[in-house]
């Protein structure tokens, strides 16, 4: 290896290494303000200047961006470096306000911070300072401009990273200044990674902002439990006694000083990077919601009546052992929302799979083509992704299919960001593109309103044709034919498919899309990266929470039903028990009307959840579960990855871990042990599942990186965590498949069912995300709604002569004729439009002003 | 007065001198067909190597080597760019060329473009010159229209085609790697260096970026030869340079005269005419805003790179500014502060804090209010910005007002409020 | 034997006829140093708006974490304090105060003092949590000044920092004035 000399020492660099990166690596301290060891090189803060003699030269030169060269010799402690450092400070501080004990970041201040060390202690500005305005560019940011050192820390990761425009530098000089470009919130839905990267506090973020000091909170790694991506985070929480800092009392009760005050990235190299989504950012006030079920309640002569956990469990048990007794275990079923930990799902697949003995659970969305079974474990014998997040960056050819990344799975968009700018093509399928595709697509190609199938499968007949593979079932119907209901041509699908390809697809999909995108993927080469909708979707299908597959990936010997099944079944009168762990269906599930018949027509409903909603009504026994900030467990992300989330703060009232509830009734019928610890739970899986044997606990492993300690802004990315990944067997085979051109909606409007990043069962539970929250809206394009004459307010009419008053926003994205609603429907039964598959038609009227 | 031969400036004065007529009628172009039909583009580097032509924007850098460090083996586009952002106070010699001989300048870009192999040309204009833009554009269509320009031009298989593009009034973006981020649509930032732009240029392609007066002066050494070129000037800096003289001279203008053949005391006193009537020489700038100041004792110096620098300032552009007594030291100083205030880009802490500073200082020393410290502390800052910044701009800051508050220190001393004695 | 007890009782009649060193508290009380530490009290800038910005520097400087804080962002049109942030809740137990001052000492807006108040028993020990509501001063009483100027009567004008610098300046010119000591050579 080459060597030069480092104060005086020769040390050995790799070639392209930086000064600045082998002196921190060999534990040299050298100051940074600009430099931030994700983003690039900007150079400008000049804190890092090091005294470099080379070939006789010999100069102050920027140890961030300046390469080491064989021969080189560099001190970094030397009078004039010194000097250097000090003067940098003295011009930063010329116009920094001295205000740090008002000041957010006073405590986790760069500025601050190496001031203490290396700076003047005292101003020879006798001027007047600058001030700038305050702005205000997004609900959940405020930037303090006079704070601003102009380090474009900000603007390098909203430019470079996430791929946005509308955030930048203005003017030059002396009157530069950070800032949003237009008076619009903005675009990105990364901007909180702003206030990680800001050195100081110039950009500060609304749940933090004045309530706290650093060193008031304890910290807890926790996992996201926003979406499935599992995006590594650290919690601020405020926790204890009011006179004891410092310390959780194990078993408590929260109090009005349980308070989680800030949510931020915790770097994974293998998920998050050190990013976080905003929504998982800024959306953990849910847990103080008002509408949080406290205590466990049973229904007597039509009131809720509130009592204690072993009178609950045990009317549960006695009720579902006399129904299995009565009706057969048949007679009940279980849907999941696929939002608890591995443990709960575990717990909750045994109990009714093992201890009652049906096979009715499941946690998809029940469209009618889900019966059928699992796309993914018919194509690859394993219903899991093949391809982990980190392939992303790999892929020479990425296709995404039908999947809005924005709205469900933000990271994944910045990590095709990153895959585009490195060269990768990215291609995006969709129903419509919005500005969010175009950051990463490098084409992006719309098919029709319902031809997602089409689309799918003539991709996998193109990748046939490529492979002069005959696929069975596709042989009647021609490849124009598909392209025409799809909409395509066949160019462009022929440019996409390609050796090695990155087939990314959410599994909301119906199963045809899901079946063929996997089939094509093995007949490629390729690999499959399937974004779970459900937060541990992955994880709930490991557990054996599906009709089809037991818990470790293996098939049922006897199918059941699915949740269209199940539904269908109640509203038959077949089921007679139905457990909802964390779901309601009335909201959640378009078709409401039929949902609720079948709700209706269950003798015995147990709703086990957090929050108080639709279904809560209906039920017999109320359960109210803790949420997974408040309760220790493991969770799989999508590409199958086991991460561990600590319990942050103390749980909500009398609200228990969903685990320890079906633990309960499982010991109570069956007269096991009770389990008492999650650990044990997790030993379990640990053993059963076949998927996680080579785990060990604790999942956790980190390492840290060279960063100095004096940086404050850099001590959150030092330690990096490693999680294991569950190894799924692959068994790919042929497959077939059934198709037939269906019936195709052609007039009035379209009712298409989509998601948003900020309307969930959570963002719509705490006043946080109000002003993102699109909030009884739907969307159309701005052409049809000038032609309808629509302002605002409009009036949706359903095929029934019913009608429903929304908020009609332009979306210049959407198709002509297209209706984009939004999946929850907590605050619009628009669902009772929706069909299974989340279409629907509509008339539009205006809506008459009061 | 001295006479010399005319070069560079050979058609002014001519009507429609800007016209492919014109410069055709002088000679215009024959260097270009020359070169296409006889040299290799090595042997193009070759020549401008051996006639040892430096940059004449300001660096001084030699014309031939930097071409010689665009790689030959690669399949990224090649680009070939004019730096026309003539910003520098005090210089306006590319004016003259822009607006009166572009066609000078066109078949300068070609031969460059053929040496390094790109066929595309940028022109970077300063917006202040609108009549150069349309003369530019003028021009580079009547060049389209004789098949200088376009594909296959006078059939040699070599395709060249130019743009113009407007600046927006930025004076960092003269800067060559500033001039790049500008033209590729950013913030006008100077780039880290290296990688320098003759590998990592415009859209991170190989990229020529030269003065428009150095471009002009290739097709003569391309007609002529290298040993014709040397005869003018001295060994190290052969040819001819523009000298735009301003100040309160007699006959300010653009001057051609041969390197180092005359001092710079020739050059005001002789060929500007000297002094307005009841104007005294208080100092000469030589080189831009940007070069130190000398005094009048130090202006008996060939006009060269080499004799400059041995003294302390620099040739730079050839901006000769003439400075005469009717203003203090320090409000020249401080109006040189002032432009470097405000265009400074704002990337670097030193540049941007730092300029801002020593404008303040010098305004409350102009007003009489500064002390002995406030000099000491204008010292300081201008240590503290020098050697510390991202680009040149801060260094010139820094340089310029230490020069004029160290060489012009009675002047300074005068405006300082005296301690008063207890 | 008769010795050492003329020897003691000479003692005790030596001192009743000088000025008795006991108070009858509580009829009688005893005048306070200028810097006795008792009961603290929040203070308020002349306009009526409390000092204290929340900035957690007493509480984090407190040995016994006495002091909890909850700050919260000022209405910027009514604000409570200066600055964007103000306490929420300023809470001190008493029970667990030690009176070592050095939450004084910490506070960088001079709102935080300590007086002579010293009568603080209450009868449980819930009344010994004192909240921002009881120490909080009405406005317009006179402030306490506790940077460094702690004998001093007029008000402190400066910074802590160039306030120190300044004393500092005062003594090294004291000590040219004075020239250099004998054993100091």
């Amino acid at each position: 290896m080459p060597k030069f000399i480092l104060n005086g020492k020769e040390v050995e660099f790799k070639p392209g290494e930086t000064i600045l990166q082998v002196a921190w690596r060999l534990g040299v301290k050298i100051p940074v303000f600009c430099y931030h060891p994700h983003l690039p090189v900007y150079a400008g803060c000049r804190m890092c200047l090091v005294e470099v003699e080379l070939r006789g030269r010999k100069g102050l030169l920027p140890s961030c961006a300046t390469q080491v060269a064989e021969g080189m010799v560099v001190n970094t402690e030397t009078d004039e470096v010194r000097q250097a450092r000090k003067s940098q400070l003295e011009f930063l501080l010329l116009n920094h306000p001295l205000e740090c004990p008002t000041c957010d970041a006073g405590g986790e201040c760069d500025l601050q911070n190496l001031t203490f060390f290396l700076g003047p202690a005292e101003s020879r500005y006798t001027f007047k300072k600058h001030e700038k305005e305050l702005v205000e560019a997004h609900p959940y940011l405020k930037l303090y401009p006079n704070r601003c050192i102009l380090c474009n820390r900000c603007v390098s990761f909203y430019q470079e990273i996430s791929a946005n425009d509308d955030w930048g530098m203005f003017g030059r000089g002396h009157n530069m200044r950070v800032g949003p470009y237009r008076d619009k919130i903005l675009d990105s839905e990364f901007s909180g990674n702003m206030i990680e990267v800001c050195p100081l506090g110039a950009i500060t973020g609304r749940d933090y902002r004045f309530k706290s000091r650093p060193w008031e909170h304890k910290v807890f790694n926790s996992i996201s439990p926003h979406d499935s991506i599992g995006a590594n985070i650290k919690v601020y929480a405020r926790v204890g006694g009011k006179y004891s800092r410092g310390y959780i009392i194990e078993g408590g009760v929260r109090g009005e000083n349980h308070e989680i005050l800030r949510v931020n990235m915790r770097p994974n190299y293998d998920v998050n990077d050190p990013w976080i989504d905003d929504r998982t950012r800024f959306i953990h006030s849910y847990v103080n919601s008002s509408e949080r079920i406290t205590e466990p309640l049973i229904k007597r002569e039509g009131e809720f009546k509130e009592v204690v956990w072993d009178e609950v469990i045990s009317h549960v048990s006695g009720k579902l052992a006399e129904i299995k007794e009565k009706y057969g275990s048949e007679a009940i079923a279980g849907i999941a929302g696929g939002r608890g930990s591995n443990e709960s799902a575990f717990f909750f697949a045994k109990l009714l799979k093992d201890t009652i003995g049906t096979k009715n659970v499941d946690f998809r969305i029940p469209r009618r083509d889900f019966e059928q079974g699992d796309p993914l474990y018919e194509v690859l014998g394993s219903s899991a992704s093949t391809a982990k997040l980190n392939d992303i960056y790999n892929a020479k050819n990425i296709v995404v299919f039908g999947t809005e990344i924005k709205e469900t799975h933000p990271l994944v968009g910045l990590k095709l960001v990153k895959a585009r700018k490195s060269g990768a093509r990215v291609y995006y399928l969709g129903k419509w593109s919005s500005k969010a595709e175009r950051r990463w697509a490098s084409r992006i190609y719309n098919y029709n309103i319902n031809g997602e199938v089409e689309a799918a499968l003539s991709i996998l007949k193109i990748a046939g044709l490529k492979k002069e593979i005959q696929i069975e079932g596709l042989d009647k119907v021609s490849l124009e034919t598909l392209l025409e209901l799809a909409g395509l041509e066949k160019e462009y699908i022929e440019e996409l498919v390609k050796e090695g390809s990155l087939f990314i697809f959410d599994d909301n999909l119906p199963y045809d899309v899901q079946k063929a995108l996997s089939y094509a993927s093995t007949l490629l080469d390729g690999k499959i990266l399937v974004l779970r909708n459900a937060p541990n979707g992955q994880g709930f299908i490991d557990m054996g929470v599906s009709p089809v597959l037991s818990n470790g990936q293996s098939l049922e010997a006897e199918k059941g039903l699915s949740t269209y099944g199940i539904l269908k079944a109640a509203r038959e009168g077949k089921i007679k028990a139905l457990l909802l762990y964390n779901i309601d269906p009335i909201v959640e599930f378009p078709a409401r009307d039929e949902v609720l018949e079948a709700i209706k027509s269950v003798d015995f409903i147990v709703v086990f959840d957090s929050f108080w909603s639709e279904v809560t009504g209906y039920a017999d026994v109320v359960m109210p579960l803790t949420l997974s900030f408040e309760e220790d467990g493991s969770y799989t992300n999508t590409e199958g990855r086991v991460q561990w989330a600590e319990k942050a703060i103390p749980v909500y009232g009398m609200a228990r871990e969903a685990w320890r509830i079906f633990a309960s009734i499982v010991g109570y019928i069956t007269g096991e042990n009770r389990v008492n610890d999650v650990k044990d739970v997790t030993e379990m899986i640990i053993n059963s599942i076949e998927p996680y044997k080579k785990l060990k606990f604790p999942l956790e492993s980190k390492f840290k990186e060279p960063y100095p300690d004096n940086i404050p802004s850099l001590h959150n990315i030092k330690t990096v965590y490693k999680y294991p990944t569950a190894e799924y067997k692959l068994r790919p085979r042929e497959v077939s498949f059934k198709y037939e051109t269906g019936e195709k909606i052609t007039d009035g409007y379209v009712l298409v069912m989509s998601y948003h990043l900020y309307k969930t069962v959570y963002t719509l539970r705490t006043e946080d995300a109000a002003p993102l929250v699109p909030l009884k809206v739907v969307e159309m394009n701005p052409l049809t709604i000038r032609q309808e004459g629509i302002e605002d307010e409009a009036i949706l009419i359903g095929p029934r002569n019913e009608e429903y008053e929304v908020k009609v926003m332009p979306n210049r994205n959407l198709p002509k004729g297209v209706v984009r609603v939004f999946y929850p429907f907590l605050d619009y039964d628009l669902n009772s439009l929706l069909d299974y598959n989340g279409f629907g038609h509509v008339r539009i009227a205006q809506a008459v002003r009061r | 007065m001295v006479e010399f031969e005319r070069i560079l400036l050979r058609d002014i004065g001519k009507p429609n001198s800007w016209s492919l007529q014109t410069y055709e009628k002088g000679g215009g172009y024959k260097a270009l067909k020359k070169a296409l039909s006889t040299y290799s583009p090595d042997e193009v580097i070759e020549l401008v190597k051996s006639s040892g032509l430096r940059g004449r924007g300001g660096a001084g850098f030699p014309t031939g080597v930097k071409w010689s460090f665009v790689p030959k083996d690669t399949d990224k586009p090649k680009y070939v760019v004019a730096n026309a952002d003539e910003g520098e106070p005090g210089t306006f010699k590319d004016r003259v060329i822009l607006e009166e001989e572009p066609h000078m300048l066109i078949e300068g870009i070609i031969l460059a473009a053929y040496a390094i192999g790109a066929h595309e040309g940028y022109i970077y204009l300063r917006k202040e010159y609108p009549l150069a833009r349309e003369r530019l554009l003028n021009a580079i269509e009547e060049a389209r229209k004789a098949g200088f320009l376009g594909k296959n031009i006078l059939n040699s298989g070599f395709d060249i085609e130019i743009y113009v593009y407007i600046g927006a009034g930025a004076y960092i973006c003269g800067e060559e790697t500033a001039l790049l981020e500008s033209l590729e649509g950013r913030r006008g930032h100077p780039r880290k260096r290296p990688p320098f732009p003759a590998t990592h240029g415009l859209y991170s392609c190989p990229t020529v970026v030269n003065n428009v007066e150095t471009l002009s002066n290739v097709p003569f050494i391309v007609l002529h030869g290298p040993t014709w070129y040397r005869q003018f000037g001295t060994e190290k800096s052969p040819g001819t340079k523009l000298f735009s003289c301003s100040g309160a001279i007699k006959r300010p203008g653009v001057y051609e005269i041969p390197l180092g053949a005359i001092t710079l005391k020739q050059l005001v006193f002789d060929v500007c005419g000297g002094l307005k009537e009841g104007h005294e020489l208080f100092g000469v700038i030589p080189g831009g805003v940007s070069a130190p100041v000398l005094t009048p004792d130090e202006i008996d110096v060939p006009v060269d790179y080499e004799s400059i620098a041995a003294k302390g300032s620099m040739l730079g552009s050839g901006g000769v500014i003439v400075l005469d007594k009717s203003f203090s030291a320090v409000t020249y100083a401080r109006r040189a502060a002032e432009f470097y205030a405000e265009e400074s880009c704002g990337k670097c802490t030193p540049c941007r804090e730092g300029t801002p500073w020593l404008v303040k200082i010098l305004k409350k020393i102009e007003s009489g209010e500064g002390t002995e410290e406030d000099y000491n502390l204008l010292l300081d800052v201008v240590k503290a910005i020098r050697g510390k910044t991202f680009c040149p701009l801060g260094d010139s800051a820094a340089c310029v007002v230490e020069n004029f508050a160290t060489k012009y220190k009675e002047d300074f001393e005068a405006l300082l409020k005296k301690p008063v004695a207890v | 034997m008769i010795g050492p007890l003329i020897k003691g009782l000479s003692i005790t009649f030596k001192y009743i006829f000088k000025k008795k060193f006991t108070v009858q508290y509580p009829e009688e009380r005893r005048e306070l140093p200028p810097r006795a530490k008792w009961l603290h009290i929040l203070q308020r800038h002349e306009d009526g708006t409390e000092r204290c910005v929340a900035c957690m520097l007493c509480a984090s400087a407190c040995p016994t974490e006495a002091i909890y804080i909850v700050g919260e962002e000022n209405d910027l049109n009514n604000p409570i304090s200066h600055g964007e942030r103000y306490a929420k809740v300023w809470d001190l137990d008493l029970g667990r105060c030690m009176f070592c001052g050095y939450c004084v000492e910490a506070c960088p807006e001079e709102a935080l003092a300590m007086t002579d108040e010293y009568e603080l028993a209450v009868p449980t020990k819930k009344d010994l949590v004192l909240h921002k509501e009881d120490l909080l001063v009405p406005p317009g009483t006179p402030p306490i000044h506790t940077w460094l100027g702690f004998y001093r009567e007029e008000p402190v004008e400066a910074s802590p920092v160039s306030r120190a610098r300044e004393l500092h300046i005062e003594f090294e010119e004291y000590l040219k004035r004075r020239g250099p000591k004998e054993d100091e050579i």
